[in-house]
């Protein structure tokens, strides 16, 4: 009888339990909100863009520094690309018309095109070739159209940005196969997203960028550990 | 009975201050607690550039300037601290190398857990004398790399980092401009945080001593 009046916690024990436990249930829950319902969504941080030096369509020197701090959409192709070769150029003009709409100072863009056939497209070939998708009006989105060493250009492209091309090696085929890719670099220069397609979803792109710009703008102070925390919980969309 | 119902009454009153300090007790240690479990469970916030879901290192073997081979994989348990510099450059990689040796130092006995190295971008100038002599000058533990003009090509790449020479009217020849990040790599070989050029010895010993912790 004395025992079980002993082990009977006091009015204050329980309080302080019961306490604890409404403390620990709304702990947890607050930890499966944030990861099941996501309140801030993130790109992953897949991996770093490859480091590069190129020359552009009108003879600069181009390094992959020059696109830190912009968010930088990069494609794959060559001058003769003509029919039967999918035409990554045109979804990126379609991007630079969407991407030229958006009103933000934080995150300037840019656009990247990078030659698969090095040893055949020069400075002045691309310029021609990057014409016919240049806008009536010029665009405040800057496109470079980069050449240089083929073989930095397999490390690169092959490597770097993991695109399969190959050159055939007959004389009699001169078409480069290669599958198409986009890959959207961030200002720290890290691959955040990649999209393998012929027909590249602009909405979805737009909606990443969106995400993008979310994170340059908000996580600054506090909100940056919120960023971290959807990071670690991969609140990816 | 009239007595019984006082008698009770006059026991809630007693119970009442009780009963108080008991919830204010309780308070107190909640929001303890909860400061205490916010404080543990709260993610370390990076000083560089954190990569959250890393891929492996690309794995290289380049000669260091004791002449030996020395792969990334050797160093595997180790936070290894990468950069892509050259001996002839006027300021940067001084700057940055000083900045690694005083980061070393902030660490102090666990500095032996951290291999700093510098892969040289200009191997035309740098060879294995010259490299010894330049990285052990900032740190006797330091690595100096070179190879092939096309190995390091094909190592810089990967790491996001790009060099080109740049013909300067400078007294000591040509000039090579690199990107001057520093490279985090983890103890099991991964690629984990990137620091910009001028980030500070004790933000990158910080970062270097979470992933020792790790």
């Amino acid at each position: 009888m004395t025992t079980i009046v002993a082990a009977r916690p006091t009015q204050s024990a329980k309080w302080l339990t019961r306490l604890l436990y409404i403390f620990l249930v709304v702990l947890i829950v607050s930890v499966l909100a944030f990861s099941l319902f996501k309140p801030l969504k993130v790109l992953p941080r897949v991996s770093l863009a490859p480091g590069f030096v190129f020359t552009n369509q009108t003879g600069a020197r181009k390094t992959s520094d020059d696109y830190r701090g912009k968010l930088t959409i990069y494609n794959f192709t060559y001058t003769g690309c003509g029919d039967g070769c999918p035409q990554t150029s045109k979804a990126m003009q379609v991007l630079r018309e969407r991407l030229s709409q958006v009103k933000t100072s934080d995150a300037p863009f840019a656009l990247v095109t990078i030659s698969l056939d090095p040893e055949h497209d020069t400075p002045a070939l691309l310029k021609t070739y990057a014409a016919q998708f240049e806008p009536v009006q010029s665009s405040p989105i800057s496109w470079d159209w980069l050449t240089g060493d083929a073989a930095l250009t397999k490390y690169v492209v092959g490597g770097g940005f993991s695109v399969y091309y190959e050159k055939p090696i007959g004389p009699a085929d001169t078409a480069i196969r290669f599958d198409p890719h986009y890959v959207l670099v961030d200002g720290a220069g890290i691959i955040r997203a990649e999209y393998r397609s012929a027909n590249l979803d602009v909405e979805r792109v737009m909606n990443d960028i969106n995400i993008l710009i979310d994170e340059v703008h908000n996580s600054q102070g506090a909100g940056r550990l919120a960023y971290e925390a959807a990071h670690l919980f991969r609140c990816y969309p | 009975m009239i007595e019984a119902t006082s008698a009770s009454r006059h026991a809630k009153r007693v119970l009442r201050p009780k009963y108080i300090i008991a919830v204010f007790i309780g308070l107190v240690v909640v929001v303890a607690a909860g400061w205490l479990i916010g404080t543990a469970l709260r993610p370390y916030v990076f000083h560089g550039t954190v990569l959250q879901s890393p891929l492996p290192a690309t794995n290289f073997t380049l000669t260091s300037h004791n002449g030996q081979p020395v792969s990334l994989s050797d160093f595997k348990g180790q936070v290894v601290l990468l950069y892509f510099g050259y001996t002839t450059c006027p300021d940067v990689c001084p700057t940055t190398l000083a900045e690694l040796h005083k980061t070393l130092q902030v660490l102090g006995t666990r500095a032996k857990d951290v291999q700093v190295m510098m892969v040289t971008v200009d191997p035309e100038r740098d060879t294995v004398p010259v490299l010894a002599e330049y990285v052990t000058h900032f740190d006797a533990s330091f690595i100096g790399l070179t190879g092939t003009p096309d190995q390091i090509a094909q190592i810089a790449t990967p790491y996001g980092v790009a060099y080109a020479r740049h013909e300067g009217d400078s007294a000591l020849g040509y000039l090579v401009d690199h990107t001057a990040t520093v490279t985090a790599i983890d103890r099991q070989g991964h690629v984990r945080v990137i620091f910009p050029f001028n980030t500070s010895a004790a933000d990158i010993a910080a970062d270097v001593e979470y992933l020792l912790n790790r």
